[in-house]
């Protein structure tokens, strides 16, 4: 939906939740609202705009600018319409002689300290200071004092002395500017800060006419302050104060498309906001129901990538892979492609080629490349990202309730009373759930962390956990069995729900087995390194203190025994009935943005769309009938199985979408000889990614702002993604399987996303009731979305779980073979910062880096000092599949004998020592275990420099003729 | 695939399945997790590096579960679905109809 950028209305406060409604009088007009609204939002609703300046709905009301004064019959005075409730009865006059001349005087007395340059002001048109002087006719400004005294904004006094009370510009963050001088005081921004981001990096300092917003102390700006760049100040500004710089460069914006981030499994909706076909910039859309108006520094501001002149925007081939690269048309890369592919299933079998669908691309897309695989390779070959993040949580979420995703939505943290993270860091992850989240904790709600480093969320500003569990990485399950332990051998487990919506056989066997004293955390000390005692509260805090919540990342999945700590998490939540009510289920925190989707979408081998085993003929019917193909019965390879095969030679030809596998996937030295090994790998990137290196096709994809289609995120819920651009390569993504499809036999004749989503809807009874045009009625529906739930299902599992009965499965607990001992003595963890994004291939093009520009090995100080390395020092860490270098952090947020890092740079090769162990349902790798050795070093190790002489090579374009 | 490799990965399902009281339950799941989940190479590689090989480091459940991995052919020219091993169950009845 394209809305005008005056569309957004700023009601000025939140409306009141009460079930009461209160009927009053505005200005002659009756207007019915809950009691606990304000006066300002009722005349809002009435449309009658009462003129403000320090209110807005993102933000509780404060009542300081003194303009929205209104009268009200039987009261005396003149009391601001944002703080003063409504009353049943209360009649309201917004616009009176006496008000008019009260706003004026308040008005003249703003503009007599703000610079008058509108007209090459940043904010010239989109301006609350501006339109409130128009509002209350302001004419004339007669105070001549105030700039004799020294006002804000002349760098000199009358007087041609230095005026103490200017400021100049902070132009310290890359992608806004602070301009004290237009500062109005309103304290928009600092109430954003606390309020909406809950960072409190921003402060009013000083009193009277010294008070400025101040970004942490005297002595910083705001890139040395805590500020992490969400935007939400700016946002709020009603001014040129704060103000992005892509609109000091280029102007305000003249329309808006509301679209999706393309960054983490949040899923946030934004207004594109456009001048022709450029973006000018990117604002969180407040009736986006996963966000709710906020955003964080990626999805704001880090989207210039998309214009990064490092994108590829023409098809390219070569021979082999230590050729430069081709140039050619796309019918020569796709005509290559197609009869590479088709040579090799000639030559070594149907099942020798497979597909790697992408968690960034569209539903309408990923479902593509699955149909690719299965109706024109005719095997079933197809795996996605998912497998090496969240692919345990489909497999245990499956086996204990029935469904592949999360139990809430978003919304549902504000009820909770109690919230459990497991093996993720939400402020860093997921910025704006976690800002949601902390706004719930300020609240009261009581924290657990289970996570063996000291994430943020452990203590920051007003948020402090109640419990840290600093448990030894890959003892989940023996962490999430012993809270199970306690409750039932304390008796606080929920029967009444257990009995009226488990299944009881299988209880009865999870109680005899999680009753056993070897799983109390008194015996599990030894492993887990977690205090019994400690473990023993957070257990009594989660069983008995309201409704709890559940939220966990990658920390949990990607271990050894990933899927047994999911299905662990889901006995927890069935043990204590918090499940199907609102504040508590089970939620994964999903990694990218369309994780959830491409899961939905039939991505993993042994599946179709809407998770139905390959095996099952009715199943297979639906697509059979619909493609004219016989889909093969058996399941098709894993990622992992992928490269195994490529090794045997049974398997040469990969068509990957959108992941850079040699970058993100465990043991790069085994992904690289796999690659290496294949006849034709197909490439379908923006950019030259790691994996290309190792590719003989190149197919220029798309970025979300250049196509249509949909995304779903974390909490099931189906977004709108809207192209605000043509593609630059002349192809979105979905064209390109399709052309592909087409040079391989295939016609499949689509001319819009909204077709292929047709296609889902008919063939995947969750997604029956899903329709572009449904989408453009709802802003967005959360699956399954079909006859029963025509309107979507915000929350699982209601009045009982969708397998039938809720099923307990034992969870013993089995050390991962990934242990530390004499000659790797250190467990290696890895995770992600803010300000990157997975391997970093977006972010890193952009002005990110400015935050983290190399990745860094976290280490204690007492590991530190044991090995002699000092803050900032380059280390070799190695493993038993390989080793790499780069700077080290001393720290104490990691445990002696625990060591951390992130994986955002190409450079520090973080997975070439990571191994091939795996999650023994899913395959999916155990990231967050290594074993270790870290000793001082020189530099880079062999391998990153014989890899990053490779990569050079490898890149060689020979660009065609003109 | 490497034998120790698949071995490897069949005792971690194992290791799984063996906290399941019920030994049948426990043989069968682990059977049908492999039918389930890998492709038709990897159980011929699998069974063929097992039932050859009394050195590889199977577990005694992994052994036992030799007889019930399904074995095709590369070559089937698709054949029809096999019948569903018990405990096999669809994950989601939900999404079946």
């Amino acid at each position: 939906m394209t809305i005008p950028l005056s569309r957004t209305i700023d009601r000025g406060t939140k409306r009141g939740t009460s079930e009461t409604m209160v009927t009053l009088t505005v200005d002659g007009t009756e207007v019915t609202v809950p009691a606990g609204t304000s006066i300002m939002r009722a005349a809002s609703e009435a449309e009658i705009a009462v003129p403000k300046l320090c209110a807005t709905d993102m933000l509780d009301a404060f009542g300081s600018c003194r303009l929205c004064l209104v009268e009200i019959e039987g009261r005396n005075g003149t009391p601001s319409s944002c703080t003063t409730p409504v009353a049943d009865g209360m009649v309201v006059h917004t616009q009176t002689d006496r008000l008019k001349k009260l706003r004026k005087g308040v008005m003249e007395l703003y503009i007599s300290d703000h610079p008058l340059d509108c007209l090459t002001c940043a904010a010239n048109g989109d301006c609350e200071l501006q339109d409130m002087a128009g509002a209350v006719g302001l004419r004339d400004v007669r105070y001549d004092s105030v700039a004799e005294k020294g006002t804000h904004f002349q760098i000199r006094n009358t007087a041609g002395e230095n005026n103490p009370f200017y400021l100049p510009k902070d132009q310290s963050n890359p992608y806004f500017d602070y301009d004290p001088s237009k500062c109005i005081v309103c304290s928009r921004c600092v109430r954003a800060c606390e309020e909406v981001q809950g960072t409190f990096a921003l402060t009013i300092a000083g009193r009277g006419w010294d008070s400025r917003v101040s970004a942490g102390t005297s002595l910083d700006d705001m890139l040395s302050s805590d500020c992490v760049s969400c935007g939400a100040c700016v946002q709020a500004c009603p001014t040129a104060t704060l103000v992005e710089k892509s609109v000091v460069e280029i102007g305000t914006p003249e329309r808006s498309v509301v679209t999706t981030c393309a960054y983490c499994g949040v899923g946030c909706s934004f207004e594109a906001q456009m001048r022709g076909d450029e973006l000018v910039r990117m604002v969180p859309y407040k009736d986006g129901k996963a966000n709710r108006g906020h955003s964080c520094v990626k999805g704001r501001f880090a989207y210039g990538y998309a214009e990064h002149p490092d994108r590829i925007l023409s098809p390219m081939i070569r021979d082999r892979i230590d050729e430069p690269w081709r140039e050619v048309s796309w019918e020569e890369a796709l005509g290559f492609a197609a009869k590479r592919l088709k040579g090799i299933q000639a030559e070594k079998g149907r099942r020798s080629i497979g597909v790697i669908t992408s968690s960034r691309c569209t539903n309408e897309e990923t479902y593509l490349v699955q149909k690719l695989a299965r109706g024109v390779f005719l095997n079933n070959n197809t795996d996605t990202c998912a497998r090496v993040c969240h692919s345990p949580t489909g497999y245990g979420l499956g086996q204990t309730y029935g469904t592949s995703a999360g139990t809430q939505d978003f919304d549902s943290v504000e009820h909770a009373d109690v919230v459990l993270v497991i093996g993720a860091n939400p402020t860093d992850g997921h910025p704006v759930f976690a800002s949601r989240l902390k706004k719930r904790l300020r609240q009261g709600a009581k924290l657990i962390v289970v996570d063996p480093r000291r994430i943020d969320l452990v203590k920051t500003p007003h948020v402090e956990a109640a419990h840290h569990l600093p448990l030894r990485p890959g003892t989940n399950v023996a962490v999430v069995t012993a809270m199970a332990h306690v409750i039932v051998a304390e008796g606080l487990q929920d029967q009444a729900f257990i009995d009226e919506r488990c299944d009881a056989e299988a209880f009865a066997d999870y109680l005899e087995f999680v009753s056993d004293p070897r799983h109390a955390p008194e015996a599990m000390e030894e492993v887990t390194g977690v205090p019994a005692e400690t473990l023993r509260q957070a257990a009594r805090l989660y069983a008995t203190g309201g409704r709890a919540a559940i939220y966990y990342g990658l920390g949990v999945t990607e271990h050894s025994q990933g899927s047994t700590t999911v299905i662990g998490i889901a006995n927890l939540a069935m043990l204590t009935g918090n499940v199907g009510i609102e504040g508590a289920g089970v939620n994964p925190l999903r990694g990218q943005n369309n994780v959830q989707g491409s899961c939905d979408m039939g991505s993993f081998p042994h599946e179709l769309p809407g998770y139905r085993h390959v095996k099952h003929d009715d199943a297979r019917e639906i697509f059979e009938s619909r493609w004219g193909v016989k889909i093969d019965p058996e399941p098709g390879l894993r990622i992992p199985n992928m490269f195994d095969a490529a090794l045997d030679g049974s398997f040469g030809g990969l068509y990957c979408q959108g992941e850079d596998i040699v970058q993100s996937d465990p043991d790069t030295s085994h992904v690289v000889a796999a690659l290496s090994a294949m006849d034709c790998v197909i490439v379908h990137d923006l950019f030259l990614n790691e994996t290309s290196n190792y590719a003989h096709v190149f197919l220029p994809g798309s970025s979300f702002l250049e196509k249509d289609g949909t995304f779903t995120n974390a909490e099931r819920r189906i977004n709108r993604v809207r192209r605000v651009m043509a593609p630059r390569a002349r192809y979105a993504d979905w064209e390109v399987t399709q052309l592909l499809a087409a040079a391989m036999g295939t016609e499949w004749g689509y001319t819009h996303p909204s077709e292929i989503m047709d296609e889902i809807a008919a063939t995947t009874p969750s997604f029956a009731g899903v329709t572009y045009g449904l989408l453009e009625e709802k802003g967005s529906v959360q699956w399954p979305c079909n006859e029963v739930h025509p309107e979507g299902t915000p929350m699982m599992h209601v009045e009982g779980f969708v397998r039938g009965k809720g099923r307990f499965i034992r969870t013993d607990y089995v050390a991962t073979e990934e242990r530390s001992g004499p000659r790797y003595p250190l467990l290696l963890t890895t995770g992600r910062i803010l300000s990157q994004y997975n391997v970093g291939a977006q972010t890193r093009r952009t002005a990110n880096t400015i935050w983290h520009d190399e990745d860094r090995l976290e280490i204690n100080p007492h590991d530190a000092e044991n090995r002699g390395v000092r803050d900032g020092d380059w280390v070799r860490i190695a493993s038993r599949a390989g080793e790499t270098t780069l700077r080290a952090q001393i720290t104490d947020r990691v445990a002696a004998g625990v060591v951390y890092t992130t994986f955002h740079h190409p450079d520090t090769q973080a997975n070439v020592v990571t191994t091939d162990n795996s999650d023994w349902a899913t395959n999916c790798p155990e990231y967050k275990v290594t074993a270790v050795q870290v000793a001082p070093s020189n530099g880079p190790s062999d391998w990153q420099e014989r890899y990053s002489d490779h990569a050079e090579a490898a890149r060689r374009i020979d660009y065609a003729a003109e | 695939m490497r034998p120790e490799k698949l071995v490897g990965m069949a005792n971690q399902i194992s290791l799984f399945m063996e906290s399941k009281t019920d030994r049948d339950e426990a043989l069968e799941g682990l059977a049908a997790h492999i039918n389930d989940f890998w492709d038709p190479r990897m159980r011929r590689q699998f069974v063929d590096a097992v039932s050859s090989d009394d050195d590889l480091p199977a577990r005694d459940l992994v052994r036992r579960a030799l007889p019930l991995i399904r074995l095709s052919r590369e070559d089937d020219d698709l054949p029809g679905a096999p019948k569903s091993p018990a405990g096999s169950e669809p994950i989601n009845p939900a999404h079946r109809d």
